[in-house]
């Protein structure tokens, strides 16, 4: 057969992009808890998603303001005023980063979040399963070509 | 085609080492992509203004990239390769075949060494590259601003120089010892170990604290990372000194 390595690379790139659907079945049940931060003046926490996720945040303290933002694309996922205490849960649009910040005027307050359940976004999902199909014509192609 | 290129086409599309980098390629692509998948944070003084390799996602990528489960399986595949590459026609017995062609015994050497090279790194960089595209391709702007990154081009020429010092290790291996058994038996010990016990050894070294900081440092340029001390003495001296005794060992010695 003609062309060997290249063939089977094609095979290989079509498994590969199966890949982050098939591996997000194995971790989508998984919560990754952040631990405790404050969130004050410029004090603030960056954290990534893996991919479409619910993000739980509780918040303690006298009174103020807290803001999630996407990072990436710059939209303001939650702008919400606390008064002692507050619990919020925020979906996260797409994988990348995020972060939770303070509002204008604000004393301290003592924050927890929590990543939730991710999922693969929907782009990723149609990106993977119509290049795996393109890679698995390309090489039966390849065969019917290059084979003899 | 040239009498080069017909000898690298020739070599490159044998059986066992087209089946080598494809289940590799496969298999390093799922550890790549199982520890992609997880969440980190840090707690900074100015939240959301940081992009490229240092931002969280990108942290992600640079300690899957390094992480030692992901070099023990690239190097199992890397060895494995390799000794195919220099060992798999002696021991069949048609590589006198080869040697009886017109070719210098060096351009044989070097066309060999260039293909494992080349394999070895296709079965590192084609899954991290395809799966760091594949995870963020819902955030164009990130992918962007990972491309104009120096870092991520360090971390690129890194990897490109974990992948010498383990190609160069086992083509002087299965150079000087007389069995293809013998020469995976002992890279896996000489290229592995030093992932299980933390001595400051080559192939783990090059991925240790000082040129991760180096990566995550608010300053940053390849020049500066390559002429580091470990990265400049395991990743371009020893390999260098590795692949002229093996170009040595090559002429001088009979085929077989």
């Amino acid at each position: 057969m003609r062309h060997r390595l290249v063939s089977f690379l094609l095979i290989a790139l079509a498994f590969l992009f199966l890949l982050p659907p098939v591996e997000f079945s194995s971790i989508h049940h998984e919560v990754w808890s952040g631990g405790v931060f404050m969130v004050s003046g410029k004090t603030g926490v960056q954290f990534s998603s893996p991919g479409w996720a619910v993000y739980n945040l509780t918040c303690n303290g006298k009174m103020g303001r807290v803001v999630v933002r996407d990072d990436f694309t710059g939209k303001v996922l939650l702008n919400a005023s606390v008064f002692g205490h507050g619990r919020f849960t925020v979906t996260l649009p797409h994988e990348g980063d995020y972060s939770v910040q303070a509002g204008a005027s604000n004393t301290s307050l003592m924050c927890v979040g929590q990543v939730w359940k991710p999922y693969p976004t929907k782009r990723v999902q149609s990106i993977s399963y119509v290049g795996s199909s393109v890679f698995i014509f390309l090489f039966a192609l390849a065969l019917w070509r290059w084979w003899r | 085609m040239g009498r080069i290129a017909n000898l690298f086409g020739w070599e490159v599309n044998e059986h066992f080492r087209v089946m080598a980098v494809v289940s590799g390629i496969i298999v390093v692509g799922i550890v790549f992509q199982h520890s992609l998948l997880r969440s980190i944070g840090e707690v900074t003084n100015s939240p959301g203004d940081i992009f490229g390799l240092r931002s969280m996602s990108g942290l992600t990528i640079l300690l899957s990239a390094t992480s030692s489960g992901f070099w023990i399986t690239a190097s199992f595949f890397i060895i494995i390769l390799v000794s195919l590459v220099f060992r798999s026609g002696i021991e069949k017995g048609y590589e006198l075949t080869l040697y009886s062609l017109p070719y210098s015994k060096l351009e044989v050497f070097s066309v060999k060494f260039l293909e494992g090279f080349t394999l070895s790194t296709l079965i590192v960089l084609l899954p991290a590259l395809v799966l760091t595209f594949l995870n963020f391709s819902d955030v164009p702007a990130f992918l962007s601003s990972l491309a104009r990154d120096e870092r991520f081009l360090g971390l690129l020429i890194l990897m490109m120089l974990g992948v010498l010092y383990v190609v160069s290790v086992v083509t002087f291996l299965s150079l000087s010892l007389r069995s293809m058994l013998a020469t995976i038996l002992s890279a896996f010990s000489i290229v592995i170990i030093p992932y299980l016990i933390n001595a400051g050894l080559p192939p783990a070294n090059l991925f240790n604290a000082n040129v991760m900081t180096m990566l995550g440092e608010k300053y940053f340029s390849p020049l500066r990372l390559i002429t580091g001390k470990s990265v400049a003495i395991y990743g371009l001296f020893v390999p260098a000194v590795l692949i002229g005794l093996s170009a040595v060992l090559a002429m001088r010695r009979d085929v077989k």
